[in-house]
């Protein structure tokens, strides 16, 4: 659990964890995310994630996807819905993303650099 | 059995549903068998992910039963073609060649970049992120023939 009082998604073949760490939060995904429509799934998780990060001040998530071994495109879809929340908030409001890729997962390093460029300066990538 | 001699170059061929529940498989045994086929893990990732894509557009924009997968690895040019073939409407149709001129007649990236930025507006549960993704993450060339309501999708990797 975690200070936010918000439920982790688990679905068939993947789980997504909200977790406390020293400086924010962290989300860690694994498994495979590829169902049909991800949107009612993840899209209410990551809204009740930002709307407390606000609320709460938070300048830093951090996005864990090294464990994650599938995103389809539907999925990215809902991280892109996240990350445009941000972009247009008061520089007060703004927070930062740290994206955490696997180097020997291919899509990784690929998609998720993609992502760092809708919110340039707000989300820096770290390739392990 | 003359068949399974002189093979010169690699060939699968799948039909099934359109299902949902078999992309998943057919995603990890592409990937599994490219592997070991063609020796690298990076291609036989990008090649399993845009057959995944391509999978999941056939399914959601099926209009009849059939979906065909087939994949040849040309191995004097060095090239592996990938071919999804589905049924769809006319609608559908007109609403993919558009796509598809779209997304390769710019900078794969740029176009990329663009396809997400209008997916963050889209409410209608699709993303038409698939193409794009493939064409940026691969640089392979997409290619679409159409029959009727039969749609072929090509994407061809250069694996040099």
């Amino acid at each position: 659990m975690n200070s936010f009082g918000i439920d982790n998604v688990i679905t068939e073949k993947a789980t997504v964890e909200l977790m406390d760490i020293a400086n924010g939060i962290k989300v860690t995904f694994s498994g495979d995310i590829d169902v049909q429509n991800p949107e009612p799934i993840f899209v209410p998780f990551f809204e009740q994630i930002h709307n407390k990060v606000i609320e709460t001040n938070i300048k830093y998530v951090e996005l864990d996807f090294s464990k994650l071994t599938f995103l389809n495109s539907s999925g990215i879809k809902t991280l892109i819905k996240w990350i445009t929340k941000v972009t247009p908030l008061p520089p007060d409001k703004k927070y930062r993303f740290k994206i955490i890729a696997n180097s020997e997962i291919t899509w990784q390093e690929t998609s998720l650099k993609m992502l760092s460029m809708l919110a340039p300066g707000l989300i820096e990538i770290q390739i392990k | 059995m003359e068949l399974f001699k002189n093979v010169k170059n690699g060939f699968i061929e799948m039909i099934f549903g359109p299902r949902w529940t078999y992309i998943a498989t057919v995603r990890t045994f592409l990937q599994n068998f490219l592997a070991i086929t063609l020796a690298d893990n990076k291609w036989a990732d990008v090649i399993s992910m845009a057959a995944s894509e391509l999978l999941e557009n056939a399914v959601k924009y099926a209009s009849d039963e059939g979906t065909k997968i087939s994949i040849e690895h040309i191995k004097d040019e060095n090239k592996l073609y990938l071919h999804v073939e589905n049924f769809s409407t006319q609608e559908n149709i007109k609403v993919l060649l558009s796509e598809v001129e779209k997304i390769n007649k710019g900078d794969p990236q740029e176009v990329y970049l663009m396809k997400m930025q209008e997916a963050a507006l889209r409410t209608d549960g699709g993303s038409q992120l698939g193409l794009a993704r493939i064409r940026y993450e691969s640089n392979a060339t997409i290619k679409v023939d159409i029959d009727g309501d039969l749609v072929k999708v090509s994407v061809i990797f250069d694996l040099k």
